[in-house]
């Protein structure tokens, strides 16, 4: 116990604790964008997508946090929209070709990263190092959370209209190509600011189970938001606090906790119908 | 801009009045990345106050009509003028229906919130929900008889209390043409009658409806006017005359 109080007076500790929080909220917040929106299983695939991003911008531009990020925004921009493109110009179903696209992405990462000779690194992507974020990672962070924030509050009634109902919003005059591509963006910078944090594989527990576990307490679209928000910067928080004196990875203890909340949500939900 | 309540047809429709006028002419529309048109050559002209059922075989391009109708896809060739400007300058006058398999049931949201969606046209981003708004969101609450219903989720009304609620969503938006695909898919027999009644109701009151329908026994008892459509135009007028047997065999084939 001592230990980890000694710990926590380190200033490493306490940016750890901060990121942990800031991360966490943002993440649930765009969260709920994804559980309204639906697109959770295609978000898995995106999510797969960025390591072969972050493998190629390190082969480009060396090791460093900048290359691996725009590596792992570019990959996902493209995974994204070439999975779109393949939909709409052959007969495969979207699932389909994003299931296929996404894996072969995935091989491809691994096989740079491996053949880079980053094989310690490789476990850093895929399940997060929080540890190993710097000042720079804690801003960029902030920055989206910010964008995310300002956005959907001030876009709030047009936006649930699109998450509703696309083809409605359209009749209404609604940009709809404009609202999906800029909440495609949205997720994307989410899912890119928490991925040292918790890693390509796990960043998808913290990208839907926040807004998940706010659908099973509530009835208002508009509370899931900031309640999914508090619900991830929560969790994160109490993963630092647990995963230390337990000897317990902290980005796997953040998704295990969101799953232990979903568990005992589950048991309290609201009854639909 | 003209004042809302000069707009609404709520309640009559002024005798004074000259009726607004939906003109269509010529219309072609294609489905993107595809050669062939969905539609073509499509005319008719039809004034406000009135039903009309677009009618055809599976494929003849129903929806697509109506999604041109509500610019959701783009015109190839043609018009479509209201009152002789074109309908899409004036997007407020348009509600369309979603079917209602199309629409996510477990989103979170309530009758009332559903409702108030139709006042957004009017308000925008930002402007909030006024007294003004709160009393056209009640009356066609009450219009449709779901005001019991307004707190309820979505996921708890039936087909055709969902229908209703889309149909305030409508009236609410001060539409005059409430566009409606397959509306009656999927109500039993009391629901498609108590729709197709309520459908001419709201036309009564000054609004122009415009719905894709199947039954070609039933068409004439709720729609004044048919329009019957396979790819390109076959027929348009009086529902009654329109279904001839000539008519159908030439749409549907001779099983009719």
């Amino acid at each position: 116990m001592n230990d980890f109080l000694s710990y926590l007076a380190e200033p490493i500790a306490l940016r750890t604790l901060w990121t942990c929080a800031v991360v966490g909220f943002v993440d649930g917040y765009v969260s709920a964008l994804v559980v309204l929106r639906r697109s959770s299983l295609q978000l898995g695939a995106v999510s797969c997508a960025l390591l072969p991003g972050i493998a190629i911008g390190i082969l480009l531009f060396g090791l460093g946090q900048w290359s691996a990020l725009v590596g792992a925004v570019v990959a996902g921009l493209l995974v994204g929209l070439s999975s779109l493109f393949v939909a709409r110009t052959s007969r495969l179903h979207h699932d389909a070709a994003l299931s296929i696209i996404h894996s072969a992405a995935f091989a491809l990462g691994y096989v740079i990263l491996v053949s880079l000779g980053l094989q310690q690194k490789v476990d850093d992507w895929l399940f997060g190092n929080i540890m190993s974020m710097s000042y720079v990672d804690l801003c960029l962070a902030y920055g989206i959370g910010a964008v995310a924030l300002l956005a959907v509050t001030a876009f709030k009634r047009p936006l649930l209209i699109w998450l509703f109902d696309p083809n409605t919003a359209t009749s209404m005059g609604l940009p709809t190509r404009t609202i999906s591509y800029a909440v495609y963006a949205l997720i994307i910078l989410a899912l890119v600011s928490s991925l040292q944090a918790v890693g390509a594989l796990l960043t998808l527990g913290l990208l839907v189970a926040p807004a998940g576990i706010m659908r099973l307490l509530t009835n208002r679209a508009e509370l899931m938001f900031w309640g999914a928000g508090a619900i991830g910067g929560g969790c994160s928080v109490a993963a630092f606090f647990v995963s230390y004196p337990l000897g317990l990875h902290l980005g796997a203890t953040i998704i295990l906790l969101l799953g232990l909340a979903f568990a005992v949500a589950w048991r309290f939900r609201l009854s639909v119908r | 801009m003209v004042s809302h309540q000069d707009h609404i047809c709520w309640g009559k429709a002024d005798p004074n009045h000259h009726p607004h006028e939906l003109q269509v002419c010529r219309l072609s529309a294609a489905y993107p990345r595809s050669q062939r048109p969905a539609i073509t050559g499509i005319s008719f002209s039809i004034h406000c106050g009135h039903t009309l059922a677009v009618m055809g075989p599976n494929g003849a391009g129903k929806s697509t009509l109506l999604n041109v109708l509500a610019g959701m896809m783009p015109i190839a060739d043609g018009q479509v003028l209201w009152d002789g400007r074109p309908l899409h300058d004036t997007r407020r006058e348009v509600a369309w229906l979603p079917q209602r398999s199309m629409v996510d049931h477990s989103f979170p949201i309530t009758v009332r919130r559903l409702v108030e969606m139709g006042r957004y046209p009017a308000l925008g981003c930002w402007r909030s929900i006024g007294e003004h708004d709160v009393s056209i969101v009640d009356k066609a609450l009450r219009t449709l008889q779901i005001e019991a219903l307004q707190h309820r989720q979505i996921a708890e009304l039936s087909g055709g209390q969902l229908q209703r609620a889309f149909l305030a969503r409508a009236l609410a938006q001060e539409a005059h043409i409430l566009l409606l695909d397959e509306p009656f898919t999927g109500l039993d027999d009391p629901g498609v009658r108590a729709l197709g009644i309520l459908l001419g109701e709201l036309a009564r009151e000054g609004r122009l409806v415009v719905a894709s329908y199947h039954d070609v026994k039933s068409a004439s008892e709720y729609f004044d006017d048919t329009l019957l459509l396979n790819r390109e135009q076959l027929a348009f007028g009086k529902s009654a005359e329109v279904l001839s047997s000539h008519n159908l065999n030439r749409a549907y084939g001779a099983v009719h």
